[in-house]
């Protein structure tokens, strides 16, 4: 808003918004979903940052986690299978004004989206991208993803799968430019909703791998994480993660870990077990893409015209010199 | 140089070592640079040599000599923009190294090389009569720009975003659908591709209303129309805002006020037709009531502000309409321009202080380029802004006005200050006096070195007061002729004990010969009330620099429930845990519910969500005590907890009791 006035004006008609402004349909996803947490750490997000629905979008691409756009009551786009990210940069080009999120899963984004996903980093548009990872391809019955462990059973693999899982976290941070890298569990709501508050606060790209139960295609698999509080490590900064007394009183291992040093970050993505939670990596002056790239640039009449007349000054340069060569 | 200043020639003592100004390296001639980029707008010639020297010269002895040619460069276009020779930098550079370059081919290559470095040009002005005015004009012109494109970028935005909104209107109406309408769509190249007729007839009853009603139409042409016709920053036939009297600004700031509130009004509609807001039982009265009253001095700031040039010859009309025009809530900013540092108009800005919110800046024109930094800060203060320079009369040919305009100040006839209301709240905070020679004493002081009549070398720690300086100003001949007697004492020290004989300052004469001239009575009256209101600038800056009052006491500090994170926390309408709860009663630990929706699809009435999504007891008699064991088997994260049945006859209460026993 240019004015004082007008933003008086919109701020006199405005009511809060509530989570149920942001709320639109019944989540088809299973009972006990990891998605739902999020769904609902995303839904408390908007109405605690007062996010305008209409100036709100979430993109995603294909799989159980790529269904989030259709329960929020803002712009969405449900786009193609690992093509989340192209969509949502596009968007953010076009429209730097509007809070872009994105909404990708293990297979979405670590497999078909790969090249997408490293690229994204390298941009470091300002987008919030949370990784939905419940390690399967959960909407197509079960089959290993990327990140599904050594020798799980699925329909592909029915031997057990062969390869080591890949590491989200580890790879995102040997990638240039990245800008923020965080890691939480869907079973912790309250450092949840935190680390995705730092995210959208975070301008540049955030990317948040979200480790989320399936507990109809992986039961079980988290159960002894969720049973003993000692094998998931909070990392604590005044910048990052502080978690609520009542947070605290069940996860007593904590660990200071200062969200700017990228060289204990690589050291803590590496661990598996304890599972580490909270923000490994932040630095907010990674320069973003689209303001090298001056996006949302006004295209006025005069602009278009001072780039044609540009252009055409060259032109007729290189023609006299064209004329006095020949 | 400077050798006919003041009356019969003679000088103030302490300009002895200074006789050609030209072959010292100081802040004047400047350079007004072209170009509004985030560089400085002004610069000084010696700076401007320092930098290109810095970036060119190559190493060893190459660099050397290229420094010494460029040297000599600089100490020429000083002369000759002294001389009164005007022109742009490369204009004078290229003046100047045509004459240094004939004598010395070795000179014109070197200059030739360093020039290729000259990357800004702009307009030489050296410290003569008309400096203050280009100065001062040459940063408003530069602000203004960059008001003008904020806003020239924030209203062609809106008039395109506008636009589009009527044009989308337009294709939906009954025109853009219809045969020609499509037609003009797809353009000449495919139209033979189409049946536009045909088309034309599917699309005739489109889905859902007219996209604008006729009033909201009407309103969008209304303030497009203000939007293209207006002139505070259109680039055709805009309005002019530079003024030499101040009534001419005022009126014309009175007649293009009703203008510059149906702009701010079309702005706020626009922006509010754009996001969807403009709510017409809402807004319709509040934009019909809406006059220059409604506008906030943020609004008002992105207007131009008026600049009047006060010249030193203004009539007393004018110059007595400069207060009421900074009292009258105009965005005006005066350049009060005086050759009199001993008349009325050396104290404006001292009187205009006084009215509070108004941005002063004092400076002789040779502080002028050192307070440059404050004279854009009052350019850019939102509310009115006086900026008042000492220059000197023209006095002669030879004359230096640079050293007279620095006698001002080193003398304290005219003292550099600046007065910013919006540095804070006291006077130690918006007064800033550290631009002024040695601030805390009450003259500056200097050594003089003399022979004396045995040829002995004399050495004295002697003040520069204002009758000093009254030695550079023609108008104050007939104050300091006289040859002051045996029994005289230093002005200075006169003013601290007047019986101790007759007042006298040292000056020398054009051939070197020192004198000590009485001091007249109305001169000493001018010098005592300059050392007054120079301590009383001291005690106004020095006010609010001590705390006022003591520290307050340590208050205590917010309650526990209120203070740290917890606070920060939204808390949830209903939050049941471990510490309120009885081990009888059943209770969710509801912060930590990951809303997975296993409870409230078995019981919806008994298990609900909070303001947070997350689940609490809604009503326990609302279910069993088997749902309870249920739900919390089947929550996924087991922060459900039964406590102990409430039914003592429930069926199966053995088992279920077993089955609670985890969960306890």
């Amino acid at each position: 808003m240019t004015l004082d006035i007008t933003r008086c004006l919109l701020e006199s008609g405005d009511r809060p918004h509530e989570i149920s402004d942001y709320q639109v349909g019944v989540p088809r996803w299973c009972n006990g979903c990891g998605d739902n947490a999020i769904l609902t750490a995303m839904q408390r997000l908007c109405r605690d940052n007062d996010l305008t629905p209409e100036r709100t979008v979430f993109v995603s691409g294909i799989g159980c986690s790529s269904r989030l756009p259709h329960y929020m009551r803002t712009y969405g786009f449900h786009g193609l299978h690992g093509r989340a990210l192209p969509i949502a940069e596009g968007v953010k080009m076009s429209r730097p004004d509007l809070t872009v999120f994105v909404s990708t899963g293990d297979g979405d984004c670590l497999s078909i989206g790969a090249a997408h996903w490293i690229h994204a980093i390298r941009y470091n548009m300002d987008l919030t991208v949370l990784l939905h990872d419940n390690r399967i391809y959960g909407l197509t019955k079960k089959q290993a993803s990327p990140t599904s462990p050594l020798g799980t059973r699925s329909n592909t693999t029915p031997k057990g799968s062969y390869l080591e899982a890949l590491n989200p976290l580890t790879v995102s941070l040997g990638v240039a430019n990245v800008s923020f890298v965080a890691q939480v569990v869907d079973w912790i709501p309250d450092v949840l909703y935190q680390v995705l508050s730092a995210a959208y606060r975070h301008r540049g790209l955030s990317f948040v791998r979200i480790i989320q139960r399936c507990p109809e295609f992986m039961p079980g698999l988290f159960d002894p994480w969720m049973q003993d509080p000692l094998r998931t490590v909070i990392l604590r900064h005044p910048d990052g993660v502080v978690p609520s007394a009542d947070v605290g009183r069940i996860y007593r291992n904590q660990r200071e870990h200062d969200p700017r040093d990228l060289a204990a970050a690589r050291e803590i993505a590496a661990s598996e077990d304890p599972i580490p939670v909270g923000i490994l990596f932040s630095d907010p002056d990674v320069p973003r893409y689209e303001e090298l790239r001056h996006a949302g640039e006004l295209r006025t009449p005069d602009v278009i015209r001072a780039g044609l007349e540009a252009e055409l000054d060259r032109f007729t340069i290189r023609s006299a010199e064209a004329a006095a060569g020949g | 140089m400077a050798s006919a200043i003041g009356t019969a020639g003679v000088r103030p003592a302490l300009f002895a070592p200074f006789a050609d100004l030209a072959a010292l390296r100081y802040d004047y001639p400047i350079v007004l640079h072209d170009g509004d980029d985030e560089r400085p707008a002004i610069t000084a010639l010696s700076a401007v040599i320092d930098d290109l020297l810095a970036s060119e010269a190559p190493p060893g002895v190459a660099g050397q000599r290229m420094r010494r040619a460029v040297r000599r460069l600089e100490g020429e276009m000083r002369r000759m923009s002294a001389r009164g020779q005007s022109g742009t930098l490369t204009e004078l550079w290229a003046t100047a190294a045509g004459s240094l370059g004939e004598r010395d081919a070795q000179v014109a290559q070197d200059l030739t090389r360093a020039r290729a470095g000259l990357a800004r040009d702009g307009l030489v002005v050296d410290c003569d009569q008309s400096m203050p005015v280009r100065a001062v004009t040459h940063l408003w012109r530069r602000e203004q720009r960059r008001k003008a494109l904020a806003m020239r970028r924030t209203i062609d935005g809106l008039r395109l975003r506008l636009g589009d909104l009527v044009r989308a209107d337009h294709l939906r109406s009954g025109g853009g659908r219809g045969e020609g309408g499509l037609r003009a769509g797809v353009g000449t190249s495919h139209e033979g591709l189409f049946d536009f007729a045909l088309m034309a007839s599917l699309l005739a009853r489109p889905s859902g209303d007219h996209a604008l009603s006729d009033t909201r139409r009407a309103r969008i042409d209304r303030t497009l129309a203000v939007l293209r016709d207006e002139r505070f920053f259109a680039t055709r036939e805009p309005y002019v805002f530079a003024f030499d009297r101040v009534a001419d600004a005022l009126t014309a700031h009175e007649q293009r006020r009703a203008a510059m509130t149906e702009l701010v009004r079309s702005i706020a509609v626009a922006e509010l037709e754009l996001r969807g807001a403009y709510v017409e039982d809402r807004h319709d009265a509040y934009f019909d009531r809406f006059d220059a009253t409604a506008l906030t001095p943020a609004d008002l700031s992105r207007f131009p502000d008026y600049l009047v040039h006060c010249p030193p010859d203004a009539e007393g009309a004018d110059r007595a309409m400069i207060i009421d025009a900074l009292t009258s809530g105009a965005p005006i900013k005066v350049l009060f321009v005086t050759d009199d540092a001993f008349g009325i108009g050396a104290r404006l800005a001292t009187t205009a202080m006084g009215l509070g919110d108004t941005f002063v800046l004092q400076a002789s024109a040779a502080r002028l380029y050192a307070v440059r930094e404050r004279a854009t800060a009052a350019l850019r203060y939102r509310g009115p802004a006086l900026v008042s320079v000492y220059v000197p009369a023209s006095i002669d040919a030879a004359g230096a006005p640079y050293l007279v305009a620095a006698a001002a100040t080193e003398s304290r006839a005219f003292p550099t200050f600046s007065y910013d209301p919006s540095a804070g709240t006291g006077w130690g905070e918006r007064l800033a006096l550290a631009d002024d020679p040695q601030p805390d004493r009450a003259w500056p002081l200097h050594e003089l070195r003399y022979a004396d009549a045995t040829l002995q070398r004399r050495t004295e720690t002697v003040a520069f007061t204002v009758a000093d300086f009254a030695l550079c100003d023609p108008r104050r001949a007939g104050d300091v002729g006289v040859d002051a007697p045996e029994r005289a004492v230093p002005i200075e020290m006169w003013l601290d004990d007047p019986d101790g004989g007759v007042p006298f300052v040292r000056a020398i004469e054009p051939d070197g010969a020192l004198r000590r001239l009485a001091v007249s009575a109305d001169l000493v009256r001018a010098t005592r009330r300059a050392a007054e209101a120079w301590r009383r600038l001291q005690e106004l800056a020095a006010l609010g620099r001590q705390p006022v009052v003591a520290d307050l006491p340590d208050v205590p500090g917010p309650p526990a429930a209120v203070s740290g994170a917890a606070a920060a926390t939204p808390v949830s309408p209903v939050a049941s845990g471990p510490a309120e709860a009885s081990p009888d009663e059943p209770y969710i630990e509801t912060v930590r519910c990951a809303t997975c929706n296993e409870c409230t699809n078995l019981n919806p009435r008994m298990f609900a969500y909070d303001g947070n999504r997350q689940a609490y007891i809604k009503d326990v008699t609302a279910g069993t005590f088997r749902e309870l064991v249920e739900a919390a088997e089947a929550c996924q994260v087991a922060i459900i907890h039964p406590g102990r049945p409430r039914d003592p006859n429930e069926p199966g209460l053995d088992d279920l009791l077993k089955r609670a026993e985890a969960f306890a």
